[in-house]
């Protein structure tokens, strides 16, 4: 039966891909491993050099900044098998495969980049400054920096609309990245560094992982639908 | 087509739920971001943090439609598994990852134990 054939012939073939496309998981996750544990390694060692205290999560700065790392996310349609067109890919009834790529600086060289959501402004916020402007408002002292951070309070206002129901001109609002280095001091230890791109490295291998792993789930739902489309055939 | 581009999402971030020093690493390489209510994409767990705070970041961060990956340790995975188990969206998509303490065990990855699965099963068939 040339059917059953070709279905059989395309279960290998699924099967052989799927095989590979765990394999390469497993290799980057044996990677990955190394590299995280390389990036631990230093960091103990920059904490043992400038103390437990100066590196430690209370230090992590919470004045808002945007992500100098960012991943953009691609729907591709998935590659045809060539196989039955009638079979439909399990879990993936629109025949989309996600595909994410690892961006650096992207906030520094696009200034209107931001990841605020308007949604972060809520309805209870609506006619109240943010919390920022708020502080800058009750802020004591001088009445030079009073006039200033007035006549700032007075601009953001105006650029802003009129209350603060122009909630979209906020949320894309420029923020800037941080140096997270700088959490730490002005000088940190050269461990410190060594971790950071150690950690870079992992990121790079955590986006190849992520698609790794999608391709392993997408391989592992095409060998069952053929199965059962060979199972189908015997019956 | 229209699907496809209705996946597409650019300045996406990365949030992270681990260990101080997994999230301090992290943090390094340049994917913490703080919004204007102080809201930020990452949980450092530690052994005073509760099992209920983790489910609501982990909550939290799988409904955000800035979060294109989640990462979190293996560790910590385990302590809510039910909820990684049944979650099944492609976006935001979920890793876990080795900690310092903890070494990644593989049995436990969902993918490979699926692989495993099915040639288990085709073997016990075929024979």
């Amino acid at each position: 039966m040339p059917d059953d054939d070709s279905h059989q012939k395309q279960l290998e073939k699924e099967v052989w891909k799927c095989l590979d496309s765990v394999h390469h998981l497993l290799k980057r996750r044996e990677i990955l491993l190394q590299t995280l544990r390389q990036g631990w390694m230093e960091l103990t060692s920059a904490r043992y050099a400038m103390g437990p205290a100066r590196i430690s999560s209370p230090l992590f700065s919470l004045k808002p900044h945007a992500p100098s790392s960012v991943v953009d996310v691609r729907g591709l349609p998935s590659d045809s098998t060539g196989g039955n067109s009638a079979v439909e890919v399990e879990n993936e009834p629109d025949g989309i495969t996600v595909v994410f790529d690892l961006v650096r600086d992207r906030a520094e060289n696009d200034p209107k980049t931001s990841v605020t959501k308007t949604s972060d402004f809520t309805g209870s916020d609506r006619g109240q400054p943010p919390s920022h402007l708020r502080r800058r408002v009750t802020s004591t002292i001088s009445n030079d920096d009073e006039k200033k951070d007035q006549w700032e309070i007075e601009s953001l206002l105006n650029d802003c609309g009129t209350e603060f129901g122009d909630e979209s001109s906020l949320a894309e609002a420029p923020k800037e990245t941080t140096q997270p280095l700088y959490w730490f001091g002005a000088l940190v230890s050269p461990h410190l560094r060594s971790a950071q791109n150690s950690f870079s490295q992992a990121l790079d291998l955590i986006v190849e992982l992520v698609n790794a792993q999608n391709e392993a789930t997408h391989a592992h739902s095409n060998v069952l639908k053929f199965q059962k489309a060979t199972s189908v055939d015997e019956n | 087509m229209a699907a496809a581009q209705a996946t597409s999402r650019s300045s996406s971030l990365i949030a992270i739920i681990g260990d101080e020093d997994t999230v301090t690493g992290f943090l390094l390489a340049g994917v913490g971001n703080v919004d204007l209510r102080r809201k930020t994409n990452y949980l450092v767990v530690d052994n005073k943090t509760t099992v209920k705070a983790i489910e609501d970041a982990f909550k939290d961060f799988t409904n955000r439609e800035d979060v294109a990956i989640v990462l979190i340790s293996q560790y910590i995975a385990n302590m809510i598994r039910y909820q990684i188990d049944s979650y099944n969206k492609p976006l935001p998509a979920i890793l876990e990852i080795p900690s310092k303490d903890h070494p990644y065990d593989a049995t436990q990855d969902s993918i490979l134990s699926r692989v495993k699965h099915m040639f288990t099963a085709e073997t016990t068939i075929r024979t």
